[in-house]
């Protein structure tokens, strides 16, 4: 072993602030050099194209018309189930693996830190969805090869709902991890987020009737409908507005104070 | 330089750390010595700016770390050589440490070759790392930006002798070079074979600091001694007013080994051993003062203390 330390050149920039942007690549790079977010992501590409494929399958069987736009649907909703959960490992997997420690010596500024994950965890859904638009471009085009009548119209409308609600899903899971801070438990309050409330806000609606108006303003998964359904507008964006700040913000809020005060340890 | 001045911190009725105030000096090694949950590791914390302190200050160079624009590139921390992603290689971790603080990817080529791990050790994962290779890699962490101050936090744990010996002549040449090193240790051999200075802490309260001969002035000299005829020789010592009391197969005596070569030779008795207890009295005070305030019992590990 060698006892003497090679000396660094004086450099001026160790006296600059650490720029948000290397921030931000740091964390994308934490996405992926490990087994379990490699595989969340590789995991995410194969369900799209299997799902695509089989939507493929029995469209030529039933001779059925396909659109372009169905596969973002069928993408979508893979998405929506796994995007989530690596919003929500962008986050925990510091705390779990104790590797917080190191990550706030070396930028002790905790906010930073946390907006450069989730900055990162919005690239990953960014990422995602152009391999949603590959595979639903590619998915078609196999369609038209087989017989199948596709429709090639591309609506950026619908495309643009496609993607908010993308991301409003990888923001979702990272607010419950930044205020839970452990994944399984993390995981479990997305789950009873995605299918648990809506049931029971339409149960609500259904039983009482003072409820059924303020449902729409708080019941996130209904508001998120429009997006990539009807087309957003001034009201239903109101309310998915509303509902996001109630179930989104707050968490995230509340995440960040719960991260910049608590001891790590 | 590190200067701790007044910290307290409690848990609620619990005062982990009470009002500790004490330098590590640029040049120097300084032992944190003290019993597991005196509160040494907390200490550490707040100077690393993971806990914050409910009185007092703790800086380094005169600046708290979040004063620090690139923190990493004036200190390097190593708190827990085990709170690493076990599924990342001991390469890949080096790589973030080294990106978050612009430093170029030949920097972690360099820290690897100083901690001696080589390729193929640095593509595998930690979870596969011996705990002394995982220490190593916490010390090439902690080394990355060529940092002035080095907080370590039982760094010689789960190192083997090489391992150890190795480590003391790189803090050596560290410090050397003008750096100011803090390590913890609860084992006072560690500390006394590494580090220049050493400050004692016993439940959450600086008990004594100074140099080892500093330490050592206040204790009693001790000697300790083994001739062909030890009954002879507790006889000639007595006689020469000096107070034997058996130690292991050997004697110790209350005066300088000097002193009991010249009784020796006077009552021409042939010594076997000869030699200054100043290790184990050094040992006797570690216990002693950390006694009144330790957590744990440190009495069972006290018979073979003197073996250190």
């Amino acid at each position: 072993m060698t006892a003497t330390i090679p000396v660094l050149e004086a450099d001026p920039s160790a006296l600059a602030p650490i720029p948000l942007s290397r921030l931000v690549q740091v964390e994308l790079r934490k996405l992926v050099d490990t087994r379990a977010g490699r595989w969340l992501g590789i995991i995410q590409a194969l369900l799209i194209a299997a799902a695509s494929t089989i939507l493929v399958i029995v469209m030529a069987v039933r001779d059925d018309p396909v659109s372009l736009m169905d596969f973002f649907s069928i993408a979508g909703f893979v998405m929506s189930v796994l995007l989530p959960v690596m919003g929500i490992l962008a986050i925990t997997t510091e705390w779990t693996q104790r590797t917080h420690m190191a990550t706030f010596t070396l930028e002790p500024r905790r906010g930073r830190v946390i907006a450069a994950k989730c900055g990162a965890a919005v690239i990953a859904a960014l990422v995602s969805i152009a391999v949603a638009v590959v595979v639903a471009v590619v998915s078609s085009g196999l369609a038209s090869l087989i017989g199948v009548s596709v429709d090639w119209h591309f609506d950026a409308d619908m495309m643009a709902g496609f993607a908010l609600a993308q991301i409003l899903g990888v923001l979702t899971g990272f607010a419950l991890g930044a205020l839970i801070l452990a994944t399984p438990a993390a995981i479990v309050a997305f789950f009873a987020y995605a299918f648990v409330l809506p049931t029971l806000f339409m149960i609500g609606a259904d039983q009482l009737s003072w409820f059924e108006s303020i449902q729409p303003w708080i019941d996130l998964g209904d508001a998120q409908m429009p997006l990539t359904e009807t087309g957003l507008t001034a009201a239903n964006g109101a309310h998915l507005l509303t509902a996001a700040a109630l179930w989104l913000g707050i968490p995230l809020v509340l995440g960040i104070r719960r991260i910049r005060r608590s001891e790590i340890k | 330089m590190i200067n701790v001045e007044g910290l307290t911190k409690t848990y609620g009725p619990f005062t982990a750390v009470d009002d500790v105030t004490f330098t590590a000096r640029a040049g120097q090694v300084t032992g944190f010595l003290g019993p597991n949950g005196a509160g040494k590791s907390t200490t550490m914390r707040v100077l690393a700016g993971l806990t914050s302190s409910d009185r007092g200050t703790a800086t380094i160079d005169g600046r708290r770390i979040d004063e620090y624009p690139n923190p990493g590139r004036h200190v390097g921390i190593l708190l827990d050589a085990s709170a690493q992603h076990p599924g990342r290689t001991g390469r890949e971790i080096l790589w973030l440490a080294a990106k978050t603080m612009g430093l170029p990817e030949s920097r972690v080529d360099e820290m690897l070759e100083v901690v001696s791990l080589d390729e193929r050790e640095s593509k595998r994962r930690v979870r596969d790392y011996s705990l002394g290779m995982r220490q190593r890699l916490g010390i090439a962490q902690a080394l990355l930006g060529d940092p002035k101050v080095l907080i370590l936090d039982e760094p010689a744990n789960g190192l083997d002798p090489a391992g150890i010996r190795w480590m003391r002549t790189m803090l050596r040449s560290y410090a050397d070079r003008g750096g100011a090193v803090l390590l913890s240790s609860h084992l006072l051999h560690e500390v006394e074979q590494i580090a220049d200075e050493i400050v004692m802490i016993g439940r959450g309260r600086i008990v004594a600091a100074g140099t080892k001969a500093e330490l050592l002035a206040n204790t009693a000299t001790s000697t300790l001694v083994r001739s062909d005829d030890d009954a002879a020789l507790v006889v000639a010592i007595r006689s020469a007013g000096g107070t034997v009391s058996q130690a292991g197969d050997a004697l110790s005596v209350d005066l300088t080994p000097t002193e009991v070569g010249r009784i020796a030779l006077g009552a021409s008795l042939a010594l076997v051993e000869l030699r200054s207890a100043a290790t184990s009295g050094l040992e006797d005070m570690f216990l002693e003062l950390t006694a009144a305030t330790q957590r744990e019992d440190l009495a069972v590990t006290a018979p073979g203390g003197a073996s250190a």
